[in-house]
C-alpha cells in the first residue's frame, strides 16, 4: 500500500515535471523591516521536487537562528478542460530573531535541482529599535487617535516641498498603525487644488504593510495611494485634508461580571474611527525668466529626435515627420513643438501619442509627434529643425535642444498642376477652354531676326513725316495767292451775303409764317429796296424800277441778277393787288430773294 | 572675275544661311505635327539661338511646350508672340488656353471702361501696324489740306477740312500707340514665374516676412532688381519681392 503510494506520487511529479521544467523559480522571502528582539521567518522556496540535503542557507550575520530548516512540500494538483495541472513547491523556513538596530544583508541560499544549481535572490532586512515602553504613554497622552494601547494615524509625504512650477512632486498617503485595523471604511483623498495630478498605479498585489519608525516608534505603515502632483501656478499652494475611516479591533473593557468565557478568551470589539493627515502646504517658486522663444513648458528632463520618412519624393506623396520627445517630467503637458513647413506644402494636423509611466519623478515616457505633409509642387525644399526648450530641473537652467533639419527634393508629379488647376476652376469660362485643344502652329514660311524690325522712331520715320510735309508747305508757298483767293471768295462771301439776305428778310420770314399777304408782299418789296439803296449807295426816294437796272449794271452786276431783281420787284407789285395768291408762290417767291441777296452779296464790285 | 566670285559666295551664303533656317524650321514643324514635341522644342529653339526670332517662331514654340505640358515656358512663348504682335489671335487664344492650365488665378484690378477700350484699340495693330497707319494718315491729311486750300469747290473744301480733322487725330493717335507698345517691347519689365512654387517675400532677403505664395506660369510685372532679387507686382495690385532666378523677363 505504501508503494502504491509512493508510486501515485512519484507519477505526478512526473508530470509536473515536465510541465514545469522550463521555468524554476527558488526566492527568498523575509520582511522588509523587524524590530530588535522580534521573531521572524525567512523562507527559501522552490517550485520543484528538492531535497535538504541539496539545500545550503547562507550565513545569517547579525540574527539568531532560532531554528530551521524546516522543510514542507506541498503538491498543488487542478485538473481543467486543458488537461491536469500540478504545482509543487518545497519550502525551507527559518526562524530567526532580529539583534541590534540596522540594516542586514543576507546573502542568496544555493539549492541543486537535477544536478543544475539555482540562487535564490538576495535579502536585505532592517531592524528597527524597539519601542520604549515608557514613550509609549507619554505619546498616548498627547495622541488624540489613541484608543488603548494601540494607534492609528494617517500622513500625507511628500517628496519635495519647494518645487518649481510644473515640477513634478510625488506624493504618497500614508497610514500608520500600532493596532488591530481590520478594515477601511470609507477614504476622502484630498483636493489638489492648482496641481495637474496623476494617480500612480498600485501594485497588482496591493500594498503589504511594512514596519516602519516614525517618530521614534514602530508601526505597520501602509500606502492608500500614490499621486504624482504637477503645480500649475507659483505661490503657496495647499493640499487638503485626507480623511479616512478605519475599523479597529480593540479588548473589550472588562466587565464587572467575569464569567469564565471572558477569562479564558479575551474579547474583541470593533471600534470605527476616523483618521485624518492635514492640509500640507507646498511653495511653488515660478520659473525663472529668459524663458527661451522655444519653451514648451516642460519641466523635467528630455531629449528630442526626429525622423523622416523620406527625403527624396515626388509631388502629391506624403511625408512624414516624426518627433520623439523621450523623458521625466511633465511630459503630458509639454506642447507640441511646431515645424515650419514651405508654405505651399498641404499640413494636417500632428499625431500626437504620449505613452508615459508616473514615478517618482513625474511622467516618464515618450511623447511622438507625427506631421503628415503632402507636397504638391516640384522642388527643393528645407524643412526646418525644431527647438525644443526645457527647464531642467537638476542644474536648474532652461536647455535648449534642436533636431536636424533635412533637405527635401519634391520630383514633379506626372499629373502635376493640372489636378490644382482643375481644382482651381472658378469660372465657367477657364472651364470651357479647357475641354478645347489649341490652335494649330503657324506654318508659313517665317522671316527670323536677332532683333525686332521696328519703324517707329527711325530716322526713315521721321524723313517719312518730314518731306511730304516740306513738299506741300513749298508747293503752298508757291501758290499761295490762288489759295488765298480761293479761300476767301468761295467760301466767306457766300457765308456772309447768305447772312446780310437772312437779316433783311427776317420780318419777310416772320408774315410768310403767319400767311399775313398783304404784308409780307410789302415787306418783300420794302427789303429789296432797302437792301439795293444800301449796296448801291443811293436813297430809296431817288430809286425807281427805270434807274435802278442801270445803276445795277454800273455796279457790276450780271444781267442774270438784275432780271432775278426786277422779277422780284414786279411780282411783289402785282401780288399786293390780285385777289389771290398760293402759299407756294410766297415760299417761291421768299427763297427767291434770299438767292438774289445773297448772290448779289458775294459778287465783287468792281 | 575675283570680285564676282567673291560676290557669289556671298550671295549663296546668304541663300543657304536662309534656306538653313527654313529648314530647320520646317523639321521642327514636321516633329510638332508628329507629337514629337520635345524634339520640336529643341529645334525651335536651336533656330531662336542662332538666327533670331518672330511671332511665329514664338508661337510655335509655346505650342510644343504647352503640349509637353510646360505651361510657364508656353506662357513665356506666347506673351513674347505677343509682344511683337499685339494682335496675334492664336497666340491670344492659345495663351487663355494655357492659363487656365495654370495653378494661380488671378483676378487683374478693375479698370476703368475707357482704358479697356483703348487698350482693346491700341492692341489692335503691332507696333509697326500704328507706325504705318500714322504713315497713311498723315499722306492723306496732306490730301485733304490741298482740297481745302486748292479747291473752289465747297464740297471738297468740306471734305478737305473734317477729314483733315480726324486724320490730324487718327496720326497723333497712332504715333503715341506706336511708340507705346515699342517703349513695352523692348522694356522686358515683364516676367513669368518659372520655379514650381515659391514664396513671395516682403523684403529682399530670406528672412522676409512671407506675404504671398506664386506657382509657375504666373505673369508679373518687375519693378525693381536688387542682388538677385525682384521687386514684382501681380496684376491684381499685390507687390512683394521674389528671388530673380525663379522668373523668367518676358
Amino acid at each position: 500500500m505504501k508503494k502504491l503510494i509512493f508510486i501515485l506520487l512519484n507519477l505526478l511529479s512526473t508530470v509536473t515535471y515536465v510541465q514545469a521544467a522550463e521555468e524554476i523559480s527558488f526566492r527568498a522571502e523575509a520582511p522588509e523591516a523587524v524590530v530588535s528582539g522580534q521573531q521572524f521567518q525567512v523562507q527559501y522556496i522552490i517550485n520543484d521536487r528538492a531535497s535538504e540535503r541539496d539545500f545550503r542557507a547562507p550565513e545569517f550575520t547579525g540574527f539568531d537562528v532560532l531554528f530551521g530548516p524546516a522543510y514542507m512540500q506541498s503538491i498543488n494538483s487542478s485538473f481543467g478542460a486543458g488537461g491536469s495541472r500540478s504545482e509543487i513547491n518545497v519550502t525551507f523556513t527559518y526562524t530567526l530573531m532580529a539583534g541590534d538596530e540596522g540594516t542586514y544583508n543576507i546573502a542568496p541560499a544555493t539549492i541543486k535541482v537535477k544536478g543544475k544549481q539555482y540562487t535564490s535572490n538576495p535579502l536585505v532586512v532592517k531592524v528597527l529599535k524597539a519601542d520604549k515602553v515608557s514613550d509609549e504613554t507619554g505619546e498616548a497622552a498627547t495622541s488624540t487617535q489613541q484608543v488603548g494601547r494601540g494607534k492609528s494615524f494617517l500622513v500625507l509625504q511628500l517628496s519635495k516641498r519647494k518645487v518649481y512650477e510644473q515640477e513634478a512632486i510625488q506624493a504618497t498617503l500614508k497610514l500608520y498603525f500600532n493596532e488591530n485595523v481590520s478594515s477601511i471604511t470609507s477614504a476622502d483623498f484630498p483636493t489638489f487644488e492648482g496641481f495637474a495630478i496623476q494617480e500612480l498605479e498600485q501594485p497588482k498585489e496591493g500594498y503589504k504593510p511594512t514596519l516602519e519608525t516614525y517618530n521614534d516608534r514602530n508601526y505597520q505603515s501602509v500606502v492608500l495611494k500614490k499621486w504624482v502632483l504637477f503645480p500649475q501656478h507659483s505661490g503657496k499652494l495647499e493640499i487638503g485634508n485626507s480623511k479616512i475611516g478605519i475599523a479597529v479591533q480593540v479588548p473589550r473593557p472588562r466587565t464587572q461580571i467575569r464569567s469564565i468565557f471572558d477569562d479564558m478568551f479575551e474579547s474583541y470589539q470593533t471600534v470605527n474611527r476616523e483618521v485624518s493627515s492635514g492640509a500640507v502646504s507646498v511653495d511653488v517658486e515660478p520659473l525663472p525668466f529668459g524663458k527661451p522663444a522655444s519653451y514648451m513648458n516642460a519641466v523635467g528632463k528630455y531629449t528630442i529626435s526626429s525622423s523622416i520618412s523620406s527625403t527624396h519624393v515626388k509631388a502629391n506623396e506624403a511625408v512624414t515627420v516624426k518627433l520623439v520627445i523621450k523623458g521625466t517630467g511633465n511630459l503630458k503637458y509639454v506642447k507640441t513643438p511646431e515645424i515650419k513647413f514651405p508654405d505651399d506644402f498641404e499640413t494636417y494636423d500632428p499625431n500626437v501619442d504620449v505613452v508615459s509611466v508616473p514615478t517618482s519623478a513625474g511622467l516618464q515616457g515618450e511623447k511622438v509627434v507625427e506631421y503628415t505633409v503632402i507636397p504638391r509642387f516640384g522642388g527643393n525644399f528645407t524643412i526646418p529643425g525644431v527647438e525644443f526648450s526645457y527647464f531642467d530641473t537638476e542644474s536648474k537652467s532652461y536647455k535648449t535642444l534642436t533636431t536636424e533639419s533635412y533637405e527635401l527634393t519634391v520630383e514633379k508629379g506626372k499629373d502635376d498642376g493640372e489636378n490644382a488647376a482643375v481644382s482651381n476652376f472658378s469660372n465657367k469660362e477657364a472651364l470651357k477652354l479647357l475641354g478645347q485643344d489649341i490652335r494649330y502652329i503657324d506654318v508659313k514660311p517665317m522671316k527670323v531676326s536677332k532683333e525686332p524690325h521696328l519703324i517707329f522712331g527711325t530716322l526713315g520715320y521721321w524723313l517719312f513725316y518730314f518731306i511730304p510735309a516740306l513738299l506741300f508747305a513749298v508747293f503752298v508757298f508757291i501758290y499761295r495767292k490762288q489759295a488765298r483767293e480761293n479761300a476767301d471768295i468761295a467760301l466767306m462771301r457766300t457765308k456772309k451775303a447768305n447772312k446780310v439776305a437772312t437779316r433783311r428778310l427776317k420780318l419777310a420770314g416772320k408774315y410768310l409764317k403767319e400767311h399775313q399777304k398783304e404784308l409780307f408782299y410789302d415787306e418783300v418789296m420794302k427789303a429789296t429796296w432797302g437792301y439795293l439803296s444800301d449796296k448801291l449807295s443811293i436813297p430809296i426816294s431817288e430809286l425807281t424800277k427805270d434807274n435802278v437796272e442801270a445803276e445795277l449794271e454800273k455796279y457790276g452786276v450780271d444781267s442774270d441778277s438784275i432780271r432775278r431783281f426786277m422779277d422780284i420787284l414786279n411780282t411783289c407789285e402785282f401780288a399786293r393787288y390780285a385777289p389771290v395768291q398760293s402759299e407756294t408762290a410766297m415760299d417761291d417767291l421768299y427763297a427767291e430773294t434770299v438767292k438774289a441777296i445773297g448772290k448779289m452779296e458775294s459778287t465783287v464790285k468792281k | 572675275m575675283i570680285k564676282r566670285l567673291y560676290l557669289l559666295t556671298v550671295l549663296l551664303g546668304v541663300v543657304s544661311f536662309a534656306f538653313a533656317q527654313e529648314e530647320e524650321i520646317r523639321r521642327a514643324n514636321e516633329a510638332y505635327s508628329k507629337n514629337d514635341f520635345q524634339e520640336a522644342i529643341s529645334l525651335y529653339e536651336s533656330v531662336l539661338k542662332t538666327y533670331g526670332s518672330s511671332v511665329g517662331l514664338y508661337y510655335n514654340l509655346g505650342n510644343a511646350y504647352y503640349k509637353d505640358k510646360q505651361y510657364a515656358p508656353a506662357i513665356l512663348n506666347y506673351e513674347r508672340a505677343l509682344k511683337l504682335e499685339p494682335n496675334q489671335a492664336d497666340a491670344r487664344f492659345n495663351l487663355d488656353m494655357a492659363r487656365a492650365r495654370i495653378v494661380d488665378k488671378i483676378e487683374p484690378l478693375d479698370t476703368f471702361f475707357l482704358t479697356k477700350w483703348v487698350d482693346t484699340l491700341k492692341y489692335g495693330f503691332s507696333s509697326n501696324g500704328w507706325a504705318m497707319v500714322g504713315g497713311t494718315s498723315f499722306l492723306l491729311l496732306i490730301v485733304c489740306l490741298y482740297l481745302y486750300f486748292f479747291n473752289r469747290r465747297v464740297i471738297l473744301k468740306k471734305i478737305g477740312f473734317l477729314g483733315g480733322l480726324g486724320l490730324v487725330v487718327i496720326c497723333i493717335v497712332s504715333n503715341i500707340f506706336a511708340s507705346e507698345i515699342k517703349r513695352e517691347l523692348l522694356a522686358h519689365d515683364e516676367a513669368i514665374v518659372f520655379a514650381p512654387t515659391v514664396t513671395i517675400k516682403s523684403s529682399p532677403s530670406e528672412s522676409g516676412t512671407d506675404i504671398f505664395i506664386l506657382h509657375e506660369g504666373t505673369k508679373v510685372a518687375v519693378k525693381n532688381k536688387l542682388s538677385g532679387w525682384a521687386e514684382i507686382e501681380l496684376e491684381d495690385g499685390n507687390k512683394g519681392w521674389i528671388p530673380a532666378d525663379k522668373i523668367e523677363i518676358i
